[in-house]
């Protein structure tokens, strides 16, 4: 799979990983696996965990797995899905040990009853937010059922870009499309739901 | 496609990873890349995967990107300390074994399985990192030092630090300093091994051939000093 690839990377790729797994100068031809791919999994992992010290010391257990285990690697997959299933893998099962962790500690913290001044608190600022809730409730129903009346690839697009904040090239990397397709979608989208919704959305929604 | 699913730790159900590797190949029918893209505008996770896989993958043809300093040594050290660990776990089992087919060999299989190359660590060549094992200074006798050979070939060598008194769970800091007393490197975060070592992995250039004094510090409660360490090094002619 690897060899089908444009100019030399892929091949330095598929030539790091074969002296690799014949032991020749191991040390070396792994680093060269790693200053390509360090960055995406540690950028990768950086959208789940909360502190860069969470981030690297996983993006170190990535690439200590992947050592250990590229002797397994038949090159079935490209190496690239390989690594990235040992990254996704790596940072599940620490996100599941963290929230345990915190689950437990959250239980603990459940025995402490709150006292009366902090339950008043909570209470008005629980009635104060309810009006602006409401407001926002309802532009988002109207957003919702204008949004639904866009065509499909159109509506996944606007979708993407509110609910989940994502650029145009996201979308497109997301979707499939190319970034010249989105913009469109996202152009026609504005103007349909400008006609829609005249008043509601506000500049810079989309 | 038969549609595989996973259930995240909230309870949500997701398309499997492989459904995602699929689906960035483009190898799935229309009708399921339909369902998927349906799926994906409603949950972050799984865009967050489908765009980590497309970060991975255009790395393959990009120019790859500067290491921090200390990764690979960290790294490798991480890798050799795993792999003895893996070694001894395998050692000792064959130590038992050993003791109860021929009570007349003990002494020899246990010397043996527990440091099969002696010192140096030649059983880790395969990647060719050189380890020493510091003692401080405070438990060597006279004129006696570390002493650390570097290969020409070793890009990268750890140290094994062992203190007098066990370490407490603090961070600890390792400052090194020439024979004329200026700093080489401070590395910062240490914590001790499960076996109270620390252990340490640096670029084999950091180290020209002299004499080096290496100073193992608490990071909190006022910079306690742990211990202290002389190392010589040598570099091939």
């Amino acid at each position: 799979m690897l060899e089908n690839r444009d100019g030399g990377v892929a091949k330095d790729i598929r030539g790091a990983v074969i002296a690799f797994q014949q032991g020749i100068a191991r040390e070396q031809n792994f680093e060269i696996l790693v200053r390509r791919f360090y960055r995406p999994v540690q950028h990768f992992l950086g959208r789940w965990t909360k502190s860069t010290e969470d981030r690297d010391d996983i993006t170190q257990e990535v690439f200590l797995r992947a050592f250990k285990s590229l002797k397994e690697y038949r090159g079935d997959a490209q190496f690239s899905t390989w690594l990235f299933k040992i990254a996704h893998n790596t940072c599940m099962r620490r996100l599941d040990r963290d929230l345990a962790t915190r689950k437990a500690a959250s239980r603990l913290g459940d025995d402490d009853d709150p006292s009366e001044e902090e339950v008043a608190f909570r209470a008005a600022a629980f009635l104060g937010s309810q009006l602006d809730d409401l407001i926002a409730k309802e532009r988002s129903a109207l957003l919702r059922d204008a949004t639904e009346r866009l065509p499909t690839q159109m509506r996944r697009c606007v979708e993407l870009r509110i609910c989940q904040d994502l650029s145009y090239e996201q979308i497109a990397a997301v979707l499939q499309l190319s970034v010249g397709t989105v913009k469109a979608h996202l152009f026609h989208a504005r103007e349909k739901l400008r006609d829609h919704l005249s008043g509601l959305v506000r500049r810079g929604d989309l | 496609m038969e549609t595989r699913n996973e259930t995240s730790s909230a309870g949500r159900t997701h398309p499997d990873l492989d459904e995602w590797v699929d689906y960035h190949h483009r190898r799935l029918a229309a009708e399921h890349v339909e369902r998927l893209q349906e799926h994906l505008t409603r949950c972050r996770r799984c865009t967050t995967l489908v765009l980590g896989l497309q970060d991975l993958s255009e790395a393959e043809y990009t120019t790859p990107a500067p290491l921090e300093d200390n990764f690979m040594p960290r790294l490798l050290t991480q890798a050799i300390f795993s792999q003895t660990r893996a070694r001894q776990w395998r050692n000792t089992a064959l130590v038992a074994a050993s003791l109860l087919v021929a009570v007349i060999l003990p002494v020899a299989v246990h010397f043996k399985t527990l440091y099969p190359q002696g010192a140096g660590g030649g059983d880790f060549a395969e990647v060719n990192l050189p380890i020493v094992s510091l003692l401080p200074r405070s438990s060597l006798r006279g004129q006696d030092t570390n002493r650390l050979e570097i290969p020409a070939t070793a890009k990268h060598f750890a140290l094994v630090l062992t203190t007098q008194d066990p370490p407490s769970n603090a961070i600890y800091q390792l400052a090194i300093s020439d024979a004329l007393g200026r700093s080489i490197r401070s590395v910062t975060g240490l914590r001790p091994a499960a076996d109270g070592t620390f252990r340490i992995g640096l670029p084999s250039h950091l180290l020209p051939s002299g004499n080096y004094h290496l100073e193992l510090r608490t990071m909190s409660k006022g910079d306690r000093t742990l211990d202290d360490y002389t190392l010589e090094v040598v570099h091939p002619e």
